[in-house]
Parts: C-alpha cells; sequence; structure tokens
C-alpha cells in the first residue's frame, strides 16, 4: 500500500467501519511513513476543529 | 449544567448567535441570500418554540440542531429547482489529488506535523485558517463536507440529499479533507502554528 491509498484509506475511515485486512494495511503502512502519521492525525484534528466550529465547549 | 434563561434573556441569546449560524449556513449553502434566508427562518422558528426550550443543551448547540433541518429543508427545495445538487455528479475528477503523488503514490509534499492546537490564541488562529480554507473549497465538495463534518450527517443521509453514489461521496469528502490539511500546512503552519 502506498501513500495515496494509505490516505484515501484514512478519510473513508473516518466515514465507515474498514475491515480487518484494511486496518492491517494502514498500521503497517503507518508504522514506517511518520508523514502518513501525520496525515491521520491531521484529519482527526480537523473532525474535532469542524466538530467544535457548530458546537463550542 | 442546565441553565434556565426568562424569555428576555433568551430572545436575547437566540440573537446573539445569529452571526455564527450565518456563517456555518454559508459555507453549506454557498449562498449569502439563501443562508440569510434560511437562518431567519431558524431564528423565528427557535423563537417560536423558545417556551419548550427547556436549557439542556446551550442556546448554540440547540439552535444549530435546528439550523440543520432548516438547510436539509432549503436542500431538499431546491433539489426541485434547475440548479440542483444533483449537479454534484460533474464533480468527479481527481486532478487535484493526482498533483499531490508521485507515480509512485508517495507524498510530493509532506503532511507536517501539527501540534495539538489546544486553547486560547493558538486555537482561534487554527479556527480562523481552517474557516477562510473551507470558504476555498469547490462548491460540491464544500456542500458535502459541511453536511457530514459540521451538521454530522451520516454518509447514507448524505448521498440521499446529495443524489450521488457512495463512492462519490467518498470521492468528495476526501479531497475536501485533503485540500483542507494542505491548506493548512501552508497556511496555519506558515503563521507558525505548528511545529516543522
Amino acid at each position: 500500500m502506498n501513500c495515496r491509498q494509505t490516505s484515501q484509506l484514512l478519510s473513508e475511515a473516518l466515514d465507515r467501519a474498514l475491515t480487518h485486512e484494511e486496518q492491517d494495511e494502514i498500521e503497517r503502512h503507518l508504522a514506517i511513513c511518520p508523514p502518513c502519521a501525520n496525515c491521520r492525525k491531521q484529519f482527526q484534528e480537523l473532525r474535532r476543529a469542524l466538530r467544535r466550529f457548530a458546537y463550542p465547549g | 449544567m442546565e441553565v434556565r434563561l426568562d424569555p428576555n434573556e433568551l430572545r436575547t441569546e437566540i440573537a446573539r448567535h445569529r452571526g455564527d449560524l450565518l456563517r456555518i449556513a454559508s459555507l453549506q449553502l454557498r449562498d449569502r441570500h439563501l443562508a440569510e434566508d434560511v437562518v431567519q427562518e431558524t431564528l423565528l422558528a427557535a423563537l417560536a418554540s423558545a417556551d419548550s426550550y427547556e436549557g439542556r443543551a446551550q442556546v448554540r448547540t440547540w439552535l444549530v440542531g435546528i439550523l440543520k433541518f432548516k438547510v436539509i429543508d432549503a436542500l431538499r427545495s431546491r433539489s426541485r429547482a434547475p440548479k440542483t445538487l444533483t449537479d454534484l455528479g460533474a464533480e468527479v475528477t481527481t486532478d487535484d489529488i493526482d498533483a499531490l503523488f508521485d507515480e509512485a503514490g508517495a507524498w510530493r509534499a509532506k503532511p507536517r506535523d501539527w501540534e495539538d492546537p489546544g486553547l486560547g490564541v493558538r486555537q482561534r488562529d487554527f479556527d480562523r485558517v481552517l474557516e477562510a480554507c473551507l470558504k476555498g473549497l469547490p462548491d460540491r465538495s464544500a456542500q458535502v463536507f459541511v453536511l457530514r463534518e459540521i451538521f454530522e450527517l451520516e454518509a447514507e443521509e448524505v448521498c440521499r440529499l446529495a443524489a450521488i453514489t457512495r463512492n462519490h461521496l467518498n470521492v468528495l469528502l476526501y479531497r475536501a479533507r485533503m485540500s483542507l490539511r494542505g491548506c493548512l500546512d501552508v497556511n496555519w503552519v506558515a503563521e507558525g502554528g505548528a511545529a516543522s
């Protein structure tokens, strides 16, 4: 799995439950790819910030 | 914490949130006049039901909940007009995503390590840059993205409202997230908001 495929699945993981196989593939890739690990944290921070946008505090 | 407001306080509090509601509605509807109409309907609905407000939720949370349904009503109404959300079908190219990766699918510009924006000034900076980045999204991506991420509709519900397939929704949400993270990497980090 490359970075592009990983980032696509990281996005989909916010909208559906990934299969065990997909989850394993992601974790294997993230373990060796700090930029993709950053991408996951960024997606998560975006979600937190957007929820805060509508419902602060 | 449950906070009881007397009717006058509640009316004042409702009016105080008009600007925030208009920002949220404008981000989704991408039409200032329609957004103003929807917010006006939201405020009128809130005032009409003020007696039933029991203080269990913050006023803003209660108002955003009403706004969500008013926006959905507007989208359903607009979907019967010539310019519809089904026009989303046109936005399927992935040129913008292609540009982010090399032939092997590796990042051309690697995502940065954001520090937790945390509280206070830095969070406000983050949120301010995020809002500017949201305004820069293509209309169609922004419309479904706001439904999903700000109004927290389930993906299936967004698909129904937008009359698009699940695969198409995945593409639109993915490109929106990629666009926003890239925009923040450039603009927020450039302002000194995150570590290199």
